[in-house]
């Protein structure tokens, strides 16, 4: 079995059966996830001709053709400004309006408050493909149509519910006894949930903050739908917009892991800025 | 206390440093819209085109100095490439009662379900009068066909192209063989070529759903002498057929059914496949560099496809690509005006100096076309030849299509059998009307 | 201000607000509420509530646009549904899919947060790769992996080539589609839902480890009694929102396998892609996601009884 926590692990005879169970574990699910990223990987750097040989080509000669090209066919910096801002406003907007959502369902007793937890859920059901024809409608009447501020507006709502339900267990995991104390201490509100709060749930908001990120930052439906030029489209739109051999048909399989990889590279990025948070976070927070 | 205050400076610490990244990447290009989008101004046309046609389109719009001759300004943007993903983007706008463009270049799928449901407008008062006499024959038939509802066109047809039956001219030099000229030569290549432990084949195709398969199926029929969406005689024929060729004569790799066209390319280039049936755009696939170790003309000879029991005249079918308006288009009158100017003569062939994107059968197209071109030579050969019948058409193409894809796929791959797969298939359709 | 009394930390279920007394100033704490909320709320009344309205109205008509059709059906579109052979398959994989696919990546979830949570070296590395998989738009991965299983040139058939002498051809059987579809979900989803435990993980007071491990309780009996109670509530989240997800989306099915081999892997939200989108029938694509909106709602609720019984028990 895997163990949980470095000091349990440290006494015994069981010392080495769990360490051993730990690295093995380890080397498994390494294995696993990157497999299919090393072949992405190694298919945006490798020339076409190197993919469709067998025996397969494991490390082809580098090139950065794909990327080049992928930059000559699409606008990439605009999309990459695009999704940038669209990614950082959708999380931050989300977060904010989520994590004061949470802490009342999480701290207020209100008859009907699970009702409408419920409800927030339920608003959500709709395949998102079955809600854009109304959407464009509403965007149309605001009128953001082929704006980053409309994207932002639709997604931040769509990921609202599922933010809110997990910062509610959250915020529920934090005893109750560190803002009554600050309570007696006679903090306000705004002093509880900045200043308390907070910190103990930063490992809780730095990983929603990065699954929104991520999310804004994937998203290619609502881009795809309300945007038309490169005004407001994202990255993810260029998956739609690539080609080969000057037609439609041919869905040109290295340009697509090249836009795959372009995109994962700042998550990575993000993921280990935000490591350090989540740690920081945690041992800041020291419960109690 | 001091570990709290560390850990919130973190937190805006990478708020901040985002916040500034985001700052930084807004220096670069194009200013982003964050609000309302700048009105469009009078006299503007937005034409949306695939990124493959972008540039071509702007050359053209260039050289022919349509906006110096018209005051109309024209932005060109860009189209997705797949009718799934265009037909999300109009579907909304338009039931909105606006549209992201005025313009736009579109394939035969979208065409049908566009017209019918008023989606684009009529043009026949808008296309000049010498261009029907510029199309060829077939062009013109097609157009009745596939550009049209109820007696009207939608649609300008730009591009007009089939799907060639490209060769190992080399390999079958080797062995011997002669070029198929029936389905029943077909059957035979694949003792010839295939050799299933090594993954080559006789031959292969891009046969997963969206499209792609139905591409074939109505190939294959028409071949056949018939329209799939019939689900008559002629179509069965086919599916007996390419489940011979799959499983029996072990022609045609069943991995097909699990291919789209990139794939398919890939194996051929990569000397899986003796011959298959593709559109043009292979050719350029093939001479462009990254295969030009492999490439040599004799590995992609163009052929005459083999004929069925249907004849000769219907070995391969055109399929197209035209200009059409849309209905909720903010800028009707430009946008009229463009589209009018797209169907002249002289517009045609620049269009076709500007990219082969815009390679059709007129007349002028045709004689302008530089002549030891690969794409024009073959064109040629295919309409002297008189192999060249019209697309199988359903009035609902999008709809029927999709409807013999689930119904072949599931008795190609063993799961309905062939009369249950036909039944059903009809069944279905007949629910369309 | 009235002094929070001792049993509330007796009875942690009750852990309210409580500086503003309920019998005094229920108002208060009725208007504080409702100001939290408010903007949350606001936000998807907006982009919500009129979709829902929209759709649960559309399913009552016959709206096609290219039938030239709309008026008012009652309950044929409900009725039609039924007969549709389209429909009924992709009822019927949506249901596996959704289910198996969730469980499984709870379970893997689980186990991949439990792994990322031990001390061991290069765990700054497993805990960055982790994420990567979810990153991967889903077209993208979807892509990736058909070409991953590619016949010819594909890694894993390869080496199944290599091991076996056999040709592996992943999707052109039932069996190996369904299988491909689910297992890829997996995949890609699995490490989203073992950050979020992670993250809970990490939450838990050290000092319950600690009192249990005065007590005597082993490492197991601690996962058992203390970190599966304390996460509980995010594990219903998490199984909750990935059904409702996996219910409502698509993309993965459309860019691995297109529902195919047949209408094998077809699930209910291609159908409502396809009859809305691509069909313009927007009546009948409305009761189907109608359909998943009821699915959704049953599945909230049970979702919503195990989120408070998890809370009460805490």
């Amino acid at each position: 079995m895997v163990a949980t926590h470095k000091k349990q692990s440290r006494r015994n005879f069981s010392f080495r059966w769990s360490a051993l169970g730990l690295y093995l574990s380890f080397i498994l699910f390494s294995l696993v996830v990157l497999l299919p990223i090393y072949w992405m990987v190694r298919s945006s750097i490798a020339n076409p001709s190197d993919l469709n040989k067998v025996p397969l080509v494991y490390l082809p000669t580098p090139t950065l053709r794909n990327f080049q090209m992928l930059v000559e066919q699409v606008p990439f910096l605009e999309y990459l400004r695009n999704s940038i801002i669209f990614s950082l406003a959708t999380t931050f907007a989300t977060l904010v309006v989520s994590y004061i959502a949470a802490y009342a369902f999480a701290r207020i007793a209100f008859p009907g408050s699970n009702l409408i937890l419920w409800i927030l859920v339920l608003s959500m059901a709709l395949p998102d493909v079955g809600t854009i024809v109304p959407l464009y409608q509403i965007l149309r009447d605001l009128r953001l149509l082929d704006s980053i501020i409309g994207l932002t507006f639709i997604l931040s709502s769509v990921l609202t519910p599922f933010t809110v339900w997990v910062l509610v267990s959250f915020i529920k995991q934090v005893p109750y006894e560190i803002e009554e104390a600050a309570i007696i201490d006679g903090a306000t509100l705004r002093q509880i949930l900045w200043r308390i709060l907070l910190p103990v749930t930063a490992p809780g908001l730095v990983t929603m903050g990065l699954i929104n990120f991520i999310n804004a930052w994937n998203n290619l439906l609502y881009p795809l739908s309300f945007s038309v030029t490169e005004a407001s489209k994202t990255l993810s739109v260029s998956i739609t917009e690539v080609f080969a051999g000057y037609s439609p048909w041919g869905k040109p399989w290295e340009l697509i892991m090249a836009v795959g990889v372009t995109m994962v590279i700042p998550v990575v990025v993000l993921i280990l800025i935000s490591q350090k948070s989540i740690v920081r976070g945690l041992t800041g927070g020291a419960i109690k | 206390m001091t570990e709290k205050k560390l850990s919130r400076r973190d937190f805006l610490k990478l708020t901040g440093s985002a916040a500034a990244g985001a700052a930084a990447a807004g220096l670069v290009g194009k200013p982003a819209r964050f609000g309302v989008p700048t009105l469009i101004q009078n006299r503007t046309v937005r034409i949306a085109v695939g990124g493959w046609a972008e540039q071509n389109m702007k050359d053209l719009l260039a050289a022919t100095d349509f906006t110096g001759q018209t005051g109309i300004d024209v932005e060109v943007v860009i189209r997705t490439d797949t009718k799934e993903t265009e037909l999300t983007r109009i579907a909304s706008a338009v039931q909105a009662g606006t549209s992201p463009y005025d313009v736009i270049d579109f394939e035969d799928e979208l065409t049908t379900s566009l017209s019918q449901a008023g989606y684009v407008i009529g043009l026949d008062d808008i296309i000049p009068s010498e261009m029907w006499d510029d199309f060829s024959p077939e062009m013109v038939e097609y157009s009745q066909v596939w550009s049209a509802y109820e007696g009207e066109t939608f649609r300008i047809i730009h591009n007009w192209e089939m799907p060639y039956w490209w060769y190992r001219k080399d390999w079958f030099d080797e062995r011997g063989v002669d070029v198929p000229e029936t389905w029943e030569d077909v059957k035979a290549l694949g003792e010839v070529f295939t050799d299933e432990a090594n993954g080559v084949w006789a031959t292969e195709d891009g046969l997963i759903k969206g499209a792609f398969l139905n591409v074939y199926l109505a190939w294959i029929t028409l071949q056949a002498g018939g329209n799939p969406f019939d689900v008559g005689d002629e179509y069965r024929m086919a599916l007996e057929y390419i489940s011979d060729l799959m499983y029996t004569s072990k022609a045609l790799n069943p991995a097909s059914l699990q291919k789209d066209y990139n794939q398919q390319n890939g194996d051929y280039v990569a000397d899986k496949v003796a011959f298959m049936r593709q559109w043009p755009f292979f050719g350029d696939v093939a001479r462009s560099e990254d295969n030009a170790e492999w490439f040599s003309e004799d590995k992609v000879a163009v052929a005459v496809p083999p004929a069925g029991p249907g004849g000769k005249g219907g070995s391969t079918y055109a399929a197209a690509w035209g200009f059409g308006i849309i209905a909720t288009s903010p800028n009707l009158a430009e946008a009229k005006e463009l589209v009018s100017f797209l169907a002249t003569n002289e517009a045609a062939v620049e269009a076709m100096k500007a990219g082969f994107w815009f390679l059709s059968a007129r007349k002028s197209v045709l004689e302008a076309a530089p002549q030891d071109n690969w794409l024009v030579q073959q064109m040629k050969m295919y309409t002297d030849e008189g192999v060249i019948g019209v697309r199988p058409f359903h009035p609902r193409f999008v709809e029927a299509l999709t409807i013999l894809e689930d119904t072949a796929s599931a008795y190609l791959t063993d799961q309905l059998t062939l009369d249950e797969s036909m039944d059903q298939a009809r069944e279905q359709l007949a629910d369309l009307e | 201000m009235q002094k929070t009394s001792a049993k509330d930390k007796a009875a942690p279920a009750q852990r309210q607000v409580r500086w503003l007394a309920p019998s005094r100033l229920a108002q208060r704490r009725l208007l504080l509420f409702v100001l939290l909320v408010t903007p949350a709320f606001l936000l998807r009344l907006t982009t919500a509530a009129y979709p829902i309205t929209q759709t649960i109205f559309l399913s009552f008509t016959n709206l096609s646009i290219l039938k030239g059709t709309n008026d008012y059906v009652g309950l044929q579109n409900y009725a039609d549904m039924t007969g549709d052979y389209g429909v009924q398959q992709a009822f019927s994989f949506t249901i596996i899919y959704v289910l198996s696919s969730a469980i499984l990546q709870l379970v893997v979830g689980m186990l991949i947060a439990l792994l990322l949570n031990g001390t061991f070296r290069g765990r700054t590395f497993a805990r960055t790769i982790n994420l990567i998989p979810w990153a991967i738009p889903t077209i993208v991965a979807g892509y990736a992996f058909r070409w991953l299983l590619d016949d010819q040139f594909g890694l894993i058939p390869n080496w199944v080539n290599d091991l076996t002498g056999e040709r592996m051809v992943v999707f052109i059987t039932p069996l190996g589609a369904r299988l491909a579809v689910i297992l890829v979900h997996v995949w890609k989803d699995a490490p989203f839902m073992a950050i979020v435990f992670l993250a809970g993980m990490q939450g838990v007071p050290l000092d319950l480890y600690e009192a249990a491990k005065v007590d005597g309780a082993n490492a197991w009996r601690r996962f058992w009694s203390i970190t599966i109670p304390m996460i509980k509530p995010l594990v219903i989240t998490m199984a909750l929102f990935r059904v409702v997800w996996s219910l409502a989306s698509f993309d993965l099915v459309y860019g691995l396998t297109q529902g195919g081999p047949g209408v094998a892997t077809s699930v209910l939200a291609l159908q409502v892609f396809r009859e809305g989108i691509l069909f313009f029938k927007f009546g009948f694509a409305s009761a189907i996601s109608v359909v998943l909106l009821i699915l959704v709602g049953i599945i909230g609720v049970i979702g919503l009884r195990l989120f408070r019984r998890a809370d009460v028990t805490l």
